[in-house]
């Protein structure tokens, strides 16, 4: 008992010791990007490889809210638009899927859990190719089977037409993640108190009446968490554009202009400029989200 | 008597209903496991074949041809792509295990001043967008004499640290009773040693899921080489070669789903051992964020 004083002082020593390693990664991979990257939005730095910091104010940011020919504004739309239906369906599938391996054996639970989440874990290179495989014009697998079974031609590229272009990307994404949202759900569901359900069932509830009146209000934390994730997710999605569609059939979304700006047109500073208003729209949007969801979710009780 | 008749009728109909509703259900789930899981076979099967065989019949399963994984190595140069790969998830994954879980120690276990900075810190990582840090990130690397380097990928494996494993982390050192350290203070046992001997073996869940991620998160990663390797291919990754393999030989099908399926199997294999300790991360770190 004597020592414990010392005990806690010496905690402190160590405890500075042990963290330093994460300290320093916290303070290179974010602390120093983060400063670096608003100090960059006020100058004109075009390459990466001789920084110069020539300061020329806001010039960037009236750029990018005035300059009527930037890609940047109609790719946000693009964006928002791919980020809201793959939501959306990505929730009610995942919240769905997940209420029906709720209710399945144990042993069928085990292997679905792990089935449904190998995309997830998928390098996204693999995912990417082997869907431009599958929408392939002609002999891929959607190809054929339209054609073959169904007696469809004249069919369109799918990764190239407008319109189509977008939907393939979002059916990709949605298989990609759908992992995510149903272990999520799943996890949140075996938290429900089996005992409370057992008291509904007794006093005569369904299957469906179970879902609405329980399931769904309680794990109401969760679709909060999943429409957050999943919006921020696919706002800043870029990979699966990049790799898939190139860009191509209106499927700009904002990280390709990002990453078009910084990798092509070689604009440092306008790169970090576009970032950070996306960062602060996506913070705006979350904030707002947080409290509407809020509202809902009082209101549930 | 009609009463009873109305009764046996309303069982049978909800029997009905029920076996609609049970038959309903597994034609749903049957739908569903095709959707996810065909499209991984049809990979795997066509990485067996040749673009005749292919073209002849897309669905037919066979595994003539295993030479197309033979094929995909030498022509694809992935002997040189898997080493780097490898390199960098070893590095990963060893590096970010131990920096994790030092600082679990020091937050969870010691709770020095500071922990709630870290912490604070940590939280707000989740939400700042990657596009946000890769041109600083791009800077730093050039200064440092790493680009179109394996080492511009070395770098930030080496000095990573899981946010989720953290937070995974700090929950379970609340398990750990105080008076299991302080005795052992009392014992003599310096902090290091606890460390060791005490907390380690406590927090190996913890540890294998940040080992599983770090891993999947170095062996996939696809973006890095893109944008850090841009001339230097015998610096590349997997993922990366393999993509380009892609846009170069658009119509070797089976030589192509056999690169697909080598990039793919470490992952799906990791993951698949060690799924209990990897679902149980996904959940604590999304409630968190």
């Amino acid at each position: 008992m004597v020592n414990t004083k010392l005990f806690q002082e010496e905690r402190n020593f160590w405890g500075w010791i042990f963290a330093l390693p994460a300290i320093l990664s916290l303070l290179l991979f974010v602390a120093y990007p983060i400063v670096f990257s608003v100090i960059l939005s006020f100058t004109d730095q075009r390459s990466a490889a001789n920084i110069q910091l020539d300061f020329k104010g806001l010039q960037n940011y009236v750029y990018l809210f005035t300059n009527a020919r930037t890609l940047y504004w109609p790719s946000m739309l693009n964006s928002f638009l791919f980020s809201v239906i793959s939501t959306v369906i990505q929730t009610v599938l995942g919240f769905f899927l997940a209420y029906v391996l709720y209710n399945m054996g144990k042993r069928s639970q085990a292997i679905y859990r792990v089935l449904l989440y190998i995309p997830v874990v998928l390098p996204s290179a693999v995912v990417a190719i082997m869907w431009k495989f599958i929408y392939q014009h002609d002999n891929g697998l959607i190809d054929v089977i339209l054609t073959q079974w169904f007696g469809l031609e004249n069919l369109p590229v799918w990764t190239v037409t407008p319109g189509w272009a977008m939907a393939a990307v979002i059916l990709t994404n949605t298989w990609r993640f759908l992992g995510t949202t149903l272990i999520l759900y799943f996890v949140a569901m075996n938290a429900v108190p089996r005992d409370c359900l057992e008291g509904a069932k007794i006093d005569g509830a369904n299957k469906l009446h179970i879902l609405w009146y329980f399931i769904l209000p309680l794990t109401f934390a969760t679709t909060k968490v999943n429409l957050v994730m999943s919006f921020v997710g696919g706002m800043k999605s870029f990979d699966l554009f990049f790799l898939l569609t190139e860009g191509l059939g209106n499927t700009n979304v904002v990280g390709m202009i990002i990453f078009n700006t910084m990798y092509r047109q070689q604009n440092m500073s306008l790169t970090v400029t576009m970032s950070i208003v996306l960062s602060l729209i996506l913070a705006v949007f979350v904030y707002f989200g947080n409290f509407y969801l809020k509202k809902v979710d009082e209101k549930n009780d | 008597m009609t009463d009873r008749v109305n009764e046996k009728k309303t069982m049978d109909s909800k029997r009905v209903k029920y076996i609609i509703g049970q038959v309903a259900l597994i034609v749903f789930m049957a739908i569903v496991t095709l959707c996810v899981v065909y499209p991984m076979l049809f990979v795997i099967s066509t990485s067996f074949k040749t673009y005749g065989e292919f073209v002849k019949d897309p669905f037919a399963i066979t595994f003539n041809h295993p030479e197309n994984y033979v094929k995909a190595w030498v022509e694809g140069n992935l002997g040189r792509s898997i080493l780097n790969s490898a390199t960098v998830a070893v590095v990963a994954v060893v590096c970010q295990v131990l920096i994790t879980g030092c600082c679990i120690f020091a937050m969870g276990v010691l709770r020095f001043k500071g922990s709630g900075l870290i912490m604070g810190v940590l939280l707000f990582t989740m939400f700042i967008s990657g596009e946000m840090t890769t041109v600083p990130n791009i800077i730093l690397i050039r200064k440092l004499n790493l680009y179109d380097t394996l080492g511009a990928l070395l770098f930030p494996a080496a000095l990573g640290l899981s946010a989720i494993g953290v937070m995974l982390g700090d929950g379970y050192c609340k398990a750990i009773p105080e008076e299991m350290h302080e005795s052992a203070n009392l014992d003599g046992a310096t902090v290091p040693q606890m460390f060791l001997l005490i907390d380690l073996p406590l927090l190996k869940p913890v540890l294998t899921y940040v080992a599983i991620g770090s891993f999947g998160g170095a062996w996939s990663d696809f973006f890095g080489p893109l944008i850090y390797l841009p001339t230097n291919k015998e610096a590349h990754t997997l993922a990366i070669t393999i993509q380009q393999f892609n846009t170069q030989n658009n119509s070797e099908y089976g030589t192509l789903c056999a690169a697909l399926c080598i990039l793919a199997a470490p992952v799906v294999l990791v993951y698949s051992i060690f799924s209990k300790y990897f679902l149980e991360g996904v959940a604590v770190g999304a409630v968190k964020g």
